[in-house]
């Protein structure tokens, strides 16, 4: 213990000298109340036990910063992921809303033109797709931005009110339910799918937020470190200045500690922004693509068949069915080969259909449009349906289990920072009150 | 009304050229022909005549023969006939004029037996006769791209249609067509709810009415006062009308009769705003068709037929004996028609 004394007297004494003098005697003439205290604190750091208190309390105060500050960031970083799975979630809600929705308009847009002898098939998938969007458009209205959904799920019971009255005025062969369908359709179109996109859009923008706060998180994260740990090296740096020991062993080892974990901790989110990243490059970016395609294609048939209805409007339609089959074909992600060649083949089919009704032959167009044979347009339209529906639903729930996934290291590795953080801390105090105690 | 004349002007002028004058009309070029005929009443509000100089319902000269053995080699007729079927373009929704019989898919009404008249006098054979539905505004297109010989769609005569139109900001370009004499006489009028006491357009007064859009009637009932309200069709009104967004429809009577026949709870009030024949539509080059077609309709005026028409299609629902339309004017002047190429 002599060498203690001997080590802290030479280093500190020449400015502990300098002070000593004017620190007892020059602020007191002009202090007020405050001076006694300022003397007091001088009088304090004047001494190497009392410097070493502060730099005890920097330390542990570093230490307690990484512990809450590092555990916060991984807390703030799980917590950003949850988000954007929930966002995922009603993103994926609202998409099935409007895949669900396009295809009941396709069933009854293409079954009107049987004029009263709809395949029963037809009829049940009709309404179990309204069922279905019904019941998700329920769902997202809930937990999702209520004023457009909530006017999409008003216009929606609409809508099914005109194709209700459609059937009945097409069942007496009256001519005003092509009229009602019209009308149906177009309600769709302008009342409630601009409504479910603005709403998935407002998720997409959700799930980016989500992830530049994740994004911020590793920030503070490298700041707190940075901090913290800068502070306890400083500390175990004075304590080798004002000593001949090179190691405070304590703080060295909260340090080294607190460290690792650190590096676990850094570890945990590149590995669950990376995860994160892949899931919203990959299933749910392929999730929105299929979707666009799906809504896009089944919106194409439903033009098909209102056209036929209209009778010999073919010409000004037919733009329009261009329009939204090349958005359906572009939107379709890579690997959904089959799906694209059913798309194709269904598109032939279309060309054939309309061939058949320029040139004046509508019955055969319509019969061919509502044919349901092995290659009939219904059959290779519905091909591709279930293709994409089938790769839809893998990629929708991969995105929301891939998200879940992604921030499965971060709590724990959240708690180990806490933990060795606070360790680290007793350790500092430790490391320095024994060195405290040699001068008693 | 004195829209009200003689229904049997055209048989007298068809006979006068059949009887008295060998040559009748059959030289196309319209000025060497003299069959003088009275000019129908105009009303004051009837649109001032066409670039020729003629009223809008001026036509062509009847044709001297409809006999199918003597269509001339080359003529359109003859074409037609060697074809073996005649390609008309309809409505598909309009009840009781051309709408499409759901159970059978075939198109009937008013126009569709009308077409089927022209058809016979062909003597091609009716049942393979291609009628194709078409929107209205693409009445005089199909007629220039030669997909059809025959428009038989409740198209009112005008000058418009005579000289084609330019396209405008707001319109595509129409091209020019030739319209055979009138066949029709038909006016918009209002269909309101049957318990309704409303029996002028005044009573509606505030109160939204439906109208297809850009519709001369629809302007006219809103100067009257009511509230407008536009449909891309006559039949989007009627939903409107069901679903109790709009008070009333205006429209052409033949066409809120189909509405009464689809709706029970609806009736037809009001006078006739606007009245204006309907004319058979044929391509502007077809000079022989359409003059042809005059003289089929000469016939069908004489014999009854039209009368038969109005009575299996219009009169149940309408009331009325006859179709009344003013007596043809043949002083179509094609040659000093200007016309939009």
């Amino acid at each position: 213990m002599s060498q203690t004394t001997s080590a802290a007297v030479p280093r500190a004494g020449s400015p502990d000298a300098e002070r000593t003098g004017p620190g007892g005697t020059a602020p007191a003439p002009r202090g007020g109340w405050l001076a006694p205290v300022v003397v007091t604190i001088r009088h304090y750091l004047d001494r190497t036990p009392g410097r070493l208190r502060v730099v005890s309390a920097l330390a542990v105060l570093a230490a307690v910063l990484v512990a809450l500050g590092g555990g916060a960031a991984l807390r703030e970083r799980a917590g950003a992921l949850d988000e954007a799975q929930r966002s995922a979630g009603h993103l994926v809600l609202v998409q099935s809303v409007q895949t669900n929705l396009v295809q009941a308009d396709a069933d009854a847009t293409n079954s009107f033109l049987a004029f009263g002898l709809e395949p029963r098939a037809q009829r049940v998938d009709y309404i179990n797709a309204i069922e279905t969007a019904s019941r998700d458009l329920a769902k997202a209205v809930n937990d999702g931005p209520a004023d457009a959904l909530g006017s999409a799920n008003a216009a929606l019971t609409r809508y099914t009110g005109y194709v209700s009255s459609a059937r009945a005025n097409n069942l007496q062969g009256l001519p005003v339910g092509a009229s009602y369908l019209q009308t149906a359709s177009d309600l769709l179109q302008t009342g409630i799918l601009p409504q479910l996109e603005a709403a998935a859009k407002a998720d997409t923008e959700a799930i980016d937020s989500a992830y530049s706060r994740a994004g911020r998180a590793a920030i503070w994260l490298a700041l707190v470190v940075v901090l913290g740990l800068g502070v306890l090296v400083w500390a175990q740096v004075y304590l080798a200045q004002h000593s001949r020991r090179i190691i405070n062993v304590p703080l060295a080892a909260g340090t080294v500690g607190l460290l690792v974990a650190v590096i676990v901790a850094a570890s945990a989110m590149v590995v669950s922004q990376s995860q994160a990243n892949d899931v919203r490059t990959g299933d749910l970016a392929q999730a929105r693509a299929l979707s666009a395609s799906r809504v896009a294609a089944f919106n194409a048939k439903s033009i098909e068949s209102l056209t036929l209805i209209a009778r010999g409007s073919g010409s000004i339609r037919e733009p329009d069915w261009k329009a939204e089959m090349e958005k359906a074909t572009r939107s379709l992600p890579i690997g959904n080969a089959d799906a694209l060649a059913a798309l194709n083949a269904y598109a032939a089919e279309h060309a054939e259909i309309r061939k058949l009704d320029d040139n004046g032959n509508w019955q055969a167009a319509r019969n061919r449009a509502i044919a349901t044979g092995k290659s009939s347009a219904n059959a290779q339209f519905d091909r591709y349906a279930e293709q994409t529906e089938k790769a839809l639903t893998t990629r929708a729930s991969a995105a929301d289990s891939g998200l879940g996934d992604a921030g499965n290291l971060l709590l724990p590795a959240g708690l180990l920072v806490v933990l060795v953080g606070l360790l680290a801390a007793v350790g500092a105090w430790w490391g320095i009150s024994l060195r405290i105690d040699e001068y008693r | 009304m004195t829209m009200r004349t003689s229904r049997f002007s055209p048989l007298a002028v068809a006979a006068a050229c059949l009887l008295a004058l060998p040559g009748c009309g059959a030289p196309a070029a319209g000025p060497a022909v003299k069959v003088e005929v009275p000019a129908a009443p105009q009303l004051a509000a009837d649109p001032p005549n066409c670039n020729d100089g003629r009223p809008p319902n001026a036509t062509l000269p009847a044709a001297v023969s409809t006999d199918p053995s003597k269509f001339p080699a080359g003529s359109t007729m003859a074409t037609i006939k060697k074809r073996g079927y005649l390609r008309v373009a309809t409505n598909g929704d309009v009840l009781n004029w051309g709408a499409t019989n759901t159970k059978t898919g075939d198109p009937e009404g008013y126009d569709v037996d009308l077409a089927a008249e022209i058809a016979r006098a062909l003597g091609v054979d009716l049942k393979r006769t291609v009628y194709t539905v078409i929107p209205y505004s693409q009445r005089q297109n199909v007629l220039a791209e030669d997909r059809v010989d025959l428009v038989a769609q409740q198209m009112t005569i005008t000058c418009a249609r005579w000289s084609g139109t330019a396209k405008t900001d707001t319109a595509a370009a129409n091209p020019a067509i030739n319209l055979s004499a009138p066949y029709y006489t038909a006016g918009a009028k209002l269909l309101v709810r049957k318990d309704s006491a409303v029996t002028q357009v005044a009573g509606l007064k505030g109160e939204p009415v439906c109208g297809t859009t850009g519709s001369t009637s629809l302007a006219a009932v809103a100067k009257l006062g009511v509230t407008p309200v536009e449909a891309p069709s006559a039949g989007r009104c009627l939903v409107k009308f069901e679903e109790g967004e709009v008070a009333a429809i205006v429209g052409d009577e033949t066409t809120l009769a189909g509405f009464t026949r689809q709706n029970p709870s609806s009736k037809i009030i009001g006078e006739s705003l606007s009245p204006g024949q309907y004319g058979l539509g044929t391509q502007a080059k077809a000079t022989d068709f359409t003059r042809f077609v005059n003289a089929v309709l000469v016939r069908l005026q004489a014999d009854g037929t039209l009368d038969r028409l109005y009575a299996k299609w219009m009169k149940p629902i309408v009331g009325g004996s006859a179709t009344d339309v003013p007596a043809a004017d043949y002083s179509r002047n094609i040659a000093a028609l200007k016309r939009q190429s």
